[in-house]
């Protein structure tokens, strides 16, 4: 299996001389095509600015980060906002929709700037929005439909330019429980069918049992990491939790 | 720490936020502090004085003036606070009393007021005289205007400008009386939602804002000289404005509407973006893209009436006095001849007979009959000797006649032909002469002869018995540079043969002079609108792109370049800025075609330029507005 995302002594400091504080102390890690890969750790852990990192969105202060073979951390930012497009993936906790679109025209905004014909973006259009049961919300506003469609439309954007990854930042903290199963099934349903590499920041252990490998990260290092493998998800769920019950004490998100 | 403590320190952490407000000010202070010096300005009293007309003009534009720049300093001031309400709202929050902050914000307003009024009438004394002379050779006039310093427009500057500061002041003391906490917290984030397209409701909606402005257009392009003349000015104003207003609310979303679903090319980012977000924004901004549209509209019909006025100065007077030099009397006549030659002047020299009777006119246009009911007014010149002068007629029998009247070019003036004058001879006779021509000009100046006829040699003779003959010297010179002397001779000798004395070049220069100031006052509104109505797009466009930051921020994050945005914004705000321009010059032209009926002068070429300079000024607000877009989504 090839690898898809590497990270490299991934370092990140915020402030200047004197009152340094250090996000990320040099993390490693790689990550395989078709993984279904959580971060979770305590609030101020550094889970975000991972996120960020990894995401293009920042920069690392020190380390590399490889996608797809091309060291991001040193690209231009041109080329970068066109790397961002064409290869990655976004899901956001507050969905990130456009409310003056449609659902499709909000799912089909990445291809707007790409020469594909009409003809082709609608026949994408219909087989993304069907696997993410999305298909008669075409027409709708954003307005008018409940969160958890609406993070499946964001879902839907996030896919449809078959990225090589989709990074997913806390996208079940704004949904209800039903919604957030449901989301969460559709999501390792795009990663066991369609093998669709997805990483997913979340503090959330019920989320992070539908991924197939979870890191932890406690004060910007990687603490532990854990396999499914074949193990139910409610076992898998139950070692989630009792990492977390180790990592835990105070400073823990309490929800 | 004092009320007063916080409003300096607020004034001094958000002074990019008060510089808007504070240019508008300053901005309306300067304009008005001008315009009162032009008021009281010594050399354009001297031009007024003579003319009653200006005076009305003068004082009417002033009130317009102030009421438009009390509207614009209005608006900018609610807009201001409007961009507040957040920062208001937080203060209220933490415990600052209603009446405290209330305080807060009068103290704010007056200072601000206070302090552009200082600035405003410095700037404007130093500036004023820069901005009259731009302005002069703006529009290529040459008045002499040299303004000077006046106490008394700097008092009226400063009594309206406080009136208005305190007044203001007081709204924005009031403004937290007036809204609920969750108002003041919710004024950004309320936006309208996008009404899913009621096709049926949007085109009988859409239909009739075309519906209203083309009926208007054609109403308007008929006769209108009629009876009810206010009515139809009335029906069409009504319905082109109204029309707008619906073609903004309802028309222009429905054609997008109908572009999204059906425009092969919609697909492509930059219009995916713009068209959403215009339809999604324009129904909200009705009611402000209506009024630049008929503010531009009216502005553009002003400017090229006065400046095609001025454009035809030189035809007018001609009109008004066909031959350079005018003297009724053998011996003032041959003065004159003394002079010319005294002064070797070229001149063509021509010799009229008139004869003065009255005459029943009532068969004619309606003004006609009571203003020339005595024979004073009417004249008959004869046949052959009008055309031994040069002027081309008809063959006339002898109950016909050529009528001279410069006023029936348009439609209120019909042409007279076909009409019947009918002319007592004496007690038992009596003469029908029949129109057979009527020329939109004057054979002589009305002064001298009044509605003029030409009727057959023999007629003429008939008539000159029973009326009073006169004759009538005319002299046509060379352009020279002797024309300041010569008039002058010529004024003297009128004035010694008690004659009435105008000269062609005597009513060039007046009409140069007033119509140079009413097309200078003309331009002068004219800008200060431009200003204004730019102004409120550009305030509200860049409070838009404040809106629209976080859209920006997904866009980026999703891996959009700046290009790619800027595009997007950049056919937003072109048809943003470009759609009230076209419709309202579309508007000023129907307008100007209607007075080009009734006056039958051409306005074409002047109303050319005034669009285009309207339009390129109009253009740096687009300009500004791309520049904060292109600030904004760099910042990001």
């Amino acid at each position: 299996m090839s690898i898809v995302l590497e990270g490299k002594n991934v370092t990140k400091t915020f402030g200047s001389r004197g009152n340094v504080y250090e996000a990320l102390k040099g993390i490693d890690f790689t990550i395989e095509e078709g993984e279904f890969v959580g971060i979770m750790g305590p609030s101020g852990a550094g889970k975000t600015t991972l996120m960020n990192i990894l995401s293009t969105i920042d920069r690392p202060t020190d380390g590399e980060v490889w996608i797809q073979g091309e060291n991001v951390a040193l690209m231009k930012d041109k080329k970068l906002s066109a790397f961002r497009r064409n290869h990655l993936g976004f899901i956001f906790q507050d969905y990130n929709l456009l409310d003056t679109l449609t659902v499709k025209e909000n799912i089909l905004l990445p291809l707007t700037v790409t020469k594909m014909s009409k003809k082709e973006m609608e026949a994408k259009l219909k087989d993304t929005a069907t696997r993410l049961g999305i298909n008669e919300l075409a027409d709708k506003y954003p307005y008018e439909i409940s969160g958890g469609q609406k993070q499946r439309v964001a879902a839907a954007r996030a896919m449809i330019t078959n990225p090589a990854v989709i990074f997913a930042d806390e996208p079940t903290g704004a949904l209800d429980s039903k919604a957030a199963s449901s989301l969460l099934e559709k999501l390792s349903q795009l990663n066991q069918e369609d093998r669709a590499t997805i990483i997913m920041v979340t503090h959330d252990p019920l989320a992070s049992s539908y991924c197939s490998r979870v890191l932890f990260i406690k004060d910007g290092q990687i603490y532990t990491e854990l396999f499914k493998g074949e193990q139910t998800r409610q076992a898998f769920f139950k070692r989630i939790m009792n990492i977390q019950g180790a990592l835990g004490g105070e400073g823990y998100d309490r929800i | 720490m004092t009320v007063f403590d916080l409003v300096k320190k607020n004034m001094r952490k958000n002074i990019s936020r008060y510089s808007l407000y504070f240019f508008s000010m300053i901005f309306s202070i300067i304009v008005y502090y001008v315009f009162a010096t032009l008021q009281y300005d010594q050399s354009i009293s001297k031009v007024i004085g003579e003319e009653m007309r200006l005076q009305g003009i003068f004082n009417a534009s002033n009130y317009v003036l102030l009421t438009f720049i009390v509207v614009f300093i209005w608006y900018t001031n609610s807009f201001f606070i409007r961009q507040r309400k957040r920062e208001l709202g937080l203060y209220h929050l933490v415990g600052i009393e209603k009446r405290t902050i209330g305080k807060m914000i009068f103290y704010e307003n007056m200072l601000l007021g206070i302090f552009s009024l200082v600035v405003g009438i410095l700037l404007g004394t130093v500036f004023s005289r820069l901005f009259v002379l731009f302005l002069l050779k703006l529009m290529g006039l040459s008045l002499s205007i040299t303004l000077t310093f006046s106490l008394q427009a700097v008092l009226k500057t400063a009594v309206v400008f406080l009136i208005v500061t305190v007044f203001i002041s007081f709204q924005g003391y009031f403004i937290m009386y007036r809204y609920t906490l969750l108002d003041l917290f919710q004024a950004e984030s309320k936006s309208e939602r996008v009404n899913k397209m009621n096709s049926k409701r949007s085109i009988v909606v859409g239909g009739l804002g075309i519906l209203l402005v083309g009926c208007g257009y054609y109403l308007s392009s008929g006769n209108i000289v009629t009876p009810r003349f206010f009515l139809i000015v009335a029906v069409v104003l009504f319905s082109v404005i109204f029309g707008t207003f619906l073609l903004f609310k309802a028309t222009i979303e429905w054609l997008m509407g109908l572009y999204r679903e059906h425009a092969s090319g919609y697909y492509s980012f930059a219009n995916i973006l713009s068209v959403s977000t215009m339809m999604y924004r324009i129904k909200a901004n009705a009611r402000v893209l209506t009024l630049i549209t008929i503010l531009s509209a009216t502005t553009l019909v002003a400017v090229g009436v006065t400046y095609s006025s001025y454009y035809n100065t030189k035809a007018d007077a001609r009109s008004m006095q066909p031959y350079d030099y005018t003297l009724h009397s053998k011996n003032a006549a041959q003065d004159f001849r003394d002079v010319l030659r005294e002064l070797d002047i070229q001149s063509n020299q021509y010799v009229y007979h008139i004869v003065k009777h009255s005459a029943d006119l009532s068969d004619f246009r309606f003004i006609t009959s009571s203003y020339y009911g005595d024979g004073e007014r009417i004249s008959f010149l004869d046949e052959e000797e009008v055309r031994k002068n040069g002027v081309s007629l008809p063959a006339l029998n002898a109950n016909e006649t050529v009528v001279f009247d410069s006023m029936a070019k348009g439609k209120v003036f019909k042409p007279s032909t076909g009409k019947t004058a009918a002319v007592q001879l004496n007690k038992s006779e009596q003469l029908a002469l029949k129109v057979i021509k009527s020329e939109p000009s004057l054979i002589l100046d009305s002064e001298s002869a009044g509605y003029q006829f030409v009727v057959n040699h023999d007629t003429f003779i008939n008539l000159s018995k029973g009326g009073k003959k006169q004759a009538v010297y005319v002299f046509n010179t060379d352009d020279g540079n002797k024309q300041n002397e010569l008039t002058k001779n010529y004024h003297q000798i009128a004035k010694e043969a008690g004659e009435s004395h105008t000269s062609y070049y005597d009513v060039f220069q007046a009409g140069l002079m007033s119509k140079g100031l009413f097309i200078f006052i003309g331009g002068f509104l004219g800008l200060v609108f431009l200003m204004a109505t730019g102004s409120i797009i550009y305030f509200k466009q860049i409070s838009e792109a404040e809106q629209e930051r976080k859209r920006f921020e997904v866009l980026r994050k999703l891996g959009f370049s700046v290009s790619q945005m800027m595009s997007a914004v950049r056919k937003q705000q072109l048809f943003t800025f470009g759609l009230p321009l076209v419709i309202g010059i579309l508007h000023s032209l129907f307008a100007l075609k209607v007075i080009t009926n009734l006056t039958g002068e051409s306005l074409i070429v002047p109303v050319l330029i005034a669009d285009a300079v309207y339009g390129v000024i109009y253009f740096i607000f687009y300009w500004l507005t791309m520049n904060y877009y292109r600030m904004v989504i760099k910042r990001l």
